[in-house]
């Protein structure tokens, strides 16, 4: 049966490769906490080829404008409709950056308007037990927009979160190499754990 | 005093000629014993009430040409023959049937059934329109349509064949049991959106699992239609899922899950190494393309649905009351996320197919006076084999060849005793 | 006055009479179809198509009866007839002025009777048109008769005269007739149209709807969803108006006991599409100079109000960048197409290398009712290099620079090796083989920079090359071997569904520069030894890889990508941390909705044997509901409605027969019956 291949998005018009550790610390995560099948290595897709609907769960980020093309904005679209999850976060952690304006542009034009995740959903309690998105180092050091995002944004179908989207800059709080992980005290990959497991399940 | 040989000539030569009064006279004067009422399909509406009133030494005859009279009439000359009048048929209409069962589908639905002779042209309508037509292979066919309204009717060669469209059936939860991944993921997902209730568990890690519906419900047909295992994490219930398809539910062994050992008893056959990937990395993908076990060896008693080059893609088999569906595709996700358009609602509705072709369901059968399901079995139960009329004749007219034998007997006899004598 | 001259004059008067009998039963003939027509529209209402055609046959025949009648008494032209009529009305004469006119004597004979046959012509004329004049003026007393609308509709039929026609009784339904006026929202700017007997009312978002019918407005009330809007009065006139908004819906007129249905179609105002035609593609700047043509267009279904071009310039790398943004040659067209055209100054906006420009077009529609409607272009990038990415490989840019002209590239090399081979008659050998030579130096400095670059890419030194010293192709094969592991790094080639597959990014951008590279060796070989003509293809391939790689390049690579293989026995479930179990939430069923239809559907199908009046009436319900959901199945429930409503049975059975297999989907037929009940 199919191991879960942990995917990065590639699009044409931002620096989508920004994070290129997050892939290898989820997957270390994931093996870590628990028995789901995953492979070794993540693999990068392009947006605007089929083969992203390959893998239901996808995750983009960046710090540049995000203009999608006619061909990602139709795959994102049909990745959508099928049932993928998209998880996105702004590496600027800024929500008068561009990256933000424009990704919530291209999200609301695509798949439909953003919307607070409340604090309660499925996706906090999925694995481990969250009261609401963890907050990240760049959030408490007054990075970016100087804010502690409360909630996650989401986009949701047919009862279920199709799109979500962050402002908490995870991609700079987990990219990190994963053998760096046992100097830390408290795991702070833990909630993309939740997030997998919730793209699995839900 | 007349000798007896001239008493033996005159009896019979007074024989012969009251056997050929007899002859001219039942040929001239009608027989007010037996009557014979003759009807075709056109008038035989029309004409039964007066039959009714008939004496019950009248003969009642039927040509139905191609068609049989409709349940209505069937049942009408039935009575009659019940009651002592004398009935027949003759015709040659097709031999056609039709049955109707409820699919086991949140959406509803019905699967008909027809019979008929090989190479019949059946065209199928319900009460609102037309359904779909055929042309019959072998024996039979089977039409599912997902909405049918009042009588369906099946219509070939003037014949028409009707049932009445069966109350749909109560659908009771599918439990979906497997590690977590894509394909559990999006088994679930599907049998939900195309309105199943589903209770899933999904493990995660040790002790941890996922769970919808009941998650892990006692396995009892009260209550749940089908298991889907989608890999080993089954063997969770033990002898409990035997104990459950002995009883009539029905279990889905999907991909790896047919290997697991709790299953050995039940599957159709064994599974065989996973088939290479028939797709190549850019195409479009269909189901099993990516790979699938084959069943490798199928029991006895096992019904391959499925056959590809690669092997056998699909087997099922019964067991005490239930059914077991053995499928070697471990990745339909694939072809749900990453196939041609519309892949998504095809994904959904196989795997709702998949849960049917076992799911428990008993339906309720209706039958009704007014539709008949197989009229040509239905008249020859009600009035016998066809027969000619001549065949049927009134009985005690007898066969004027008997009595022209009897004549020329009598008359033989009567010459021949004659010349004996010397008397020409 | 002479004889013939007397003859001449009767024949004008009586060719008067003639023409004026004829105009007048032409004219007896059109308002006799009209006064017919007026009556029949009295007791069963005509449509105004019908109406205006009538009037046109009226003409037809009004022209078709004169001419007849004139062609049947054309003899009246000729002096002979004229001559002949005059002799019959006068026996006395005795064949005399027809022999006269015979014989063309002249002088004419004097006939002392001739002024009496202008009176005889006179009254003959008199007696000619009394009857059609007799008949027009019925005629016309009819018309003055009829009520004035009655009339009005027929002389100018237009859509909502319906309650012009004159009520019959008194107690008639206030919601027949009815008529819909559609305004559509001002800044489409189109005229207003009106419909009569609304069953279906199609309008953009935002128009003005309009209906009216016949009497007070007492108790008469519109019900569209939740909302109920009274009707108001003037004259002998009730109205209602609304505002269509976005959502089907269905208006129900209710008159106490009486109501009428009417559905409410919106059609939405699309989006302007946009099409930046230039740039035709991102480009990589080597300086930030110069100047780019922006050139797009947009159209829109009814008009655009604004369109511009949007740039952002995005600077910084790694954690920090800074933005700024801005608009472009805006215009207004308020039309449906527009063409934008405008100057981007890459001097104004003070670039510096890294620097990315994203540039699109935007256009916006004059929609005040449910928009604007934006639409936007693909989104171009121009990127201006950094200084370590001067290869001379990735400074091609759209709108090349002065600053490129004086790097040495691939092109150029080719450039001076055919114009080496131009001149290779006139040259001596050795001077031929030292210019070939001197190409094959230059070709080896590039060849060095595509090494470094790739060296680079794939964390090598950036010199890599020049710290060996060796320049054996040896070093093509150590890329070509670094270029495997990075990959294999990165990538699972034994699984070709989830790592098979268009190629790695670290592929995409250094196969084709491995391919230039090795190229350039060849080329740079034979030009060593002076075989140009040799070289030329290898240095043409070497062109073509280094453009496939400038196209890869939008990968934004930045140096090596990450080759972390995580062994997953190692660290299984090795976290200090435990999860718990959870509940996930079931899903809907998707289609829900579209059951829910079709319940619906089959209650109307069975209600439309009994009562096909109230079946028609829910087929439109039903199909108002279902036209977010299934357009084609709405559209087939319409097509039943009507066929339903006009006693058209077959065409009913089929459009629901259509509509039945658009919602739920068509059967699935087998030939033969299988040992398995149901199939997958």
């Amino acid at each position: 049966m199919s191991e879960f291949v942990f995917a990065t998005a590639q699009y044409e018009s931002g620096d989508w490769d920004s994070a290129p550790l997050v892939p290898a610390n989820i997957i270390d995560t994931i093996a870590r906490y628990t028995e789901i099948a995953v492979a070794p290595t993540g693999v990068v897709v392009r947006l605007d080829e089929e083969r992203m609907l390959r893998y239901p769960l996808l995750y983009m980020t960046g710090h540049l404008p995000v203009r999608w093309s006619d061909a990602e904005r139709r795959n994102v679209r049909r990745f959508v409709d099928r049932g993928g999850m998209l998880f996105i976060d702004d590496h600027n952690h800024d929500i008068d950056g561009t990256f933000h304006k424009t990704a919530t542009e291209e999200i609301t034009r695509t798949v439909g308007p953003l919307a607070e995740l409340p604090n309660d959903h499925p996706l906090y309690s999925a694995f481990f037990k969250f009261d609401g998105p963890p907050t990240t180092s760049h959030e408490l050091n007054g990075w970016g927009d100087n804010l502690v995002h409360k909630h996650l944004l989401a986009v949701q179908r047919n009862g279920r979160i199709a799109v979500l989207y962050s402002n908490k800059d995870y991609s700079s709080e987990w990219n990190y190499h994963p053998d760096n992980k046992r100097f830390q005290s408290v795991d702070n990959t833990r909630f993309a754990v939740n997030i997998v497991v919730y793209a699995l399940t839900a | 005093m007349r000798s007896r040989r001239s008493l033996f000539e005159s009896t019979c030569r007074i024989g012969a000629f009251a056997v050929l009064g007899w002859l001219l006279g039942a040929s001239v004067i009608p027989s007010h014993a037996v009557r014979v009422e003759r009807a075709t399909n056109d008038d035989l509406a029309a004409r039964l009430s007066a039959w009714t009133r008939e004496t019950r030494s009248t003969l009642f005859h039927v040509d139905v040409g191609v068609a049989a009279p409709d349940a209505r009439e069937s049942a009408w000359l039935a009575a009659l023959r019940r009651s002592g009048r004398r009935v027949s048929w003759s015709g040659a209409p097709l031999a056609l049937a039709v049955a109707a069962e409820p699919l086991v589908n949140p959406e509803g639905g019905v699967r008909i059934d027809l019979a008929a002779p090989r190479g019949t042209a059946i065209a199928l309508r319900d009460s609102v329109s037309a359904i779909d037509s055929l042309r019959v292979a072998d024996l039979g066919g089977t039409v599912a349509t997902p909405l049918a309204v009042g009588v369906v009717r099946a219509i070939a060669a003037g014949e028409t064949a009707s049932v009445v469209v069966p109350a749909p059936t109560v659908v009771k939860a599918v439990v979906v049991v497997g590690a977590a991944s894509w394909e559990g993921k999006f088994v679930a997902s599907a049998l939900e959106e195309d309105g199943w209730p589903v209770d899933a568990r999904f493990t995660v890690a040790p002790r941890i699992d996922v769970t919808s519906g009941g998650g892990a419900p006692a396995l009892d047909t009260g209550r749940v239609a089908a298991v889907i295992a989608i890999d080993s994490t089954i063997d969770a219930y033990g002898p409990a899922l035997e104990r459950f398809v002995r009883m009539g539910g029905g279990l889905v062994l999907a991909g790896p899950a047919g290997m697991s050992r709790t299953v050995a008893s039940l599957a159709p056959g064994m599974l065989g190494e996973r088939t290479h990937p028939t797709v190549l990395p850019t195409d479009t993908i269909r189901l099993g393309s990516t790979g699938f076990y084959p069943v490798a060896r199928l029991r006895d008693d096992g019904v391959v649905l499925e056959r590809r080059p690669a092997g056998i893609a699909a087997a099922a088999r019964r067991v005490g009351a239930g059914r077991v569906l053995e499928i070697g595709f471990d990745d339909s996700w694939r072809w749900r996320m990453a196939g041609a358009p519309g892949s998504e609602a095809a994904h959904r509705a196989w795997w709702s197919r998949v849960v049917a072709a076992v799911a428990y369901a008993p339906a309720s059968i209706v039958r009704s006076s007014a539709a008949s399901s197989a009229p040509l079995a239905d008249l020859a139960r009600a009035l016998g084999p066809a027969r000619t009329l001549a065949e049927a004749g009134p009985a005690g007219t007898g066969d004027p060849r008997i009595a022209i034998t009897i004549i020329m007997i009598l008359l033989l006899a009567e010459w021949a005793s004659r010349r004996l004598r010397g008397r020409r | 006055m002479s004889v013939f001259s007397r003859l001449r004059l009767v024949r004008v008067l009586l060719g008067a009479g003639v023409a004026l009998r004829a105009a007048l039963w032409g004219a007896v003939a059109a308002a006799s179809l009209l006064v017919g027509g007026i009556v029949v529209d009295q007791a069963s209402a005509l449509t105004p198509h019908t109406r205006a055609t009538l009037l046109v046959v009226a003409a037809i025949t009004a022209i078709a009866t004169a001419a007849s009648l004139a062609w049947r008494d054309r003899g009246v032209a000729s002096l002979e007839r004229v001559a002949l009529w005059v002799e019959e009305q006068h026996p006395a004469l005795e064949y005399v002025l027809i022999t006269a006119l015979e014989r063309g004597a002249e002088p004419a004979p004097r006939i002392p009777s001739a002024d009496a046959w202008t009176a005889t012509a006179l009254r003959r004329v008199a007696r000619a048109i009394a009857g059609p004049a007799a008949a027009i003026v019925t005629a016309s007393a009819i018309l003055l008769a009829l009520p004035a609308g009655a009339v009005a509709r027929i002389r100018a039929p237009h859509p909502g005269d319906a309650l012009e026609r004159p009520r019959r009784e008194a107690n008639a339904s206030r919601l027949t007739p009815l008529v819909a006026r559609v305004a559509p929202p001002a800044y489409v700017k189109r005229a207003d149209t009106t419909v009569d007997e609304p069953s279906d009312i199609r309008a953009l978002v935002g128009s003005t709807v309009t209906l009216r019918g016949r009497g007070t407005s007492n108790g008469l009330v519109a019900v569209v969803g939740a909302d109920t809007l009274h009707a108001s009065s003037r004259g002998d006139e009730w109205s209602i108006v609304m505002t269509l908004g976005t959502k089907a819906a269905t208006l129900r007129l209710v008159d106490h006991g009486d109501q009428r249905l009417v559905g409410l179609e919106p059609v939405l105002d699309q989006a302007p599409s946009v099409t930046l035609s230039t740039p035709a593609h991102d480009s990589v700047l080597r300086k930030p100079a110069g100047r780019i043509a922006l050139a797009a267009e947009a159209n829109d279904d009814y008009g655009i109000a604004q369109a511009s071009f949007e740039y952002i310039v995005s600077s910084g790398e790694g954690e920090t960048f800074t933005y700024k943004s801005g608009t472009l040659g805006a215009v207004m067209p308020r039309a449906v197409h527009a063409t934008l055209s405008a100057t981007l100054s890459l001097d104004a906006l003070r670039l510096k290398p890294g620097d990315i420009v994203h540039v699109r077009a935007v256009a916006r529609d004059a929609n005040d009712a449910t928009g604007p409607g934006v639409g936007t272009s693909e989104t171009r990038t121009i990127r201006i290099a950094r200084v370590d990415e001067y290869d001379s490989v990735a400074v091609d840019a759209a709108a090349p620079s002065d600053a490129d002209k004086g790097a040495i590239s691939e092109r150029m090399l080719i450039t001076l090796v055919e114009a080496l081979l131009k001149k290779q008659s006139v040259l001596q050998r050795d001077g031929f083989i030292n210019e070939s030579r001197a190409i094959a130096a230059d070709q080896k400095k590039l060849r060095r920079q595509v090494g470094d670059v790739v060296f680079t890419r794939l964390g090598g030194s950036p010199s890599g090359e020049e710290q060996s010293g060796d320049d054996t192709p040896q070093h093509a094969k150590n890329m070509q071997e670094l270029l495997a592991r990075a990959d294999s790094a990165t990538n699972r080639t034994e699984d070709p569904i989830d790592f098979g597959g268009g190629e790695s990014p670290v592929i995409a951008v250094n196969k084709p520069l491995l391919e230039a590279y090795n190229a350039m060796w060849d080329a740079g070989t034979a030009l060593d030894v002076g075989e140009p003509a040799t070289a030329l293809p290898h240095m043409r391939r070497a062109l073509a890889a280094i453009e496939r790689a400038r196209q890869a390049e939008r990968l934004y690579l930045r140096g090596q990508p990450p080759a972390v293989v995580i062994d997953i026995a190692k660290v299984r479930l090795e976290g200090k941390d435990k999860g718990a179990s959870s509940v996930r939430r079931a899903r809907t069923a998707s289609d829900s909705t579209l059951r829910a239809l079709d319940t619906r559907f089959m209650r109307i199908v069975a209600l439309a044997a009994r009562a096909p009046a109230a079946a028609a009436d829910s087929l439109l319900v039903l199909r108002i509901d279902a036209l977010d959901l299934n357009a084609p199945f709405a559209g087939a429930l319409g097509e039943a409605a009507a066929a339903i409503r006009a006693g058209r049975g077959t065409d009913a059975t089929s459009a629901l027969a259509r509509a039945r297999r658009t919602l739920v989907g068509v059967p699935v037929a087998r030939d033969s019956l299988g040992r398995w009940g149901v199939l997958p």
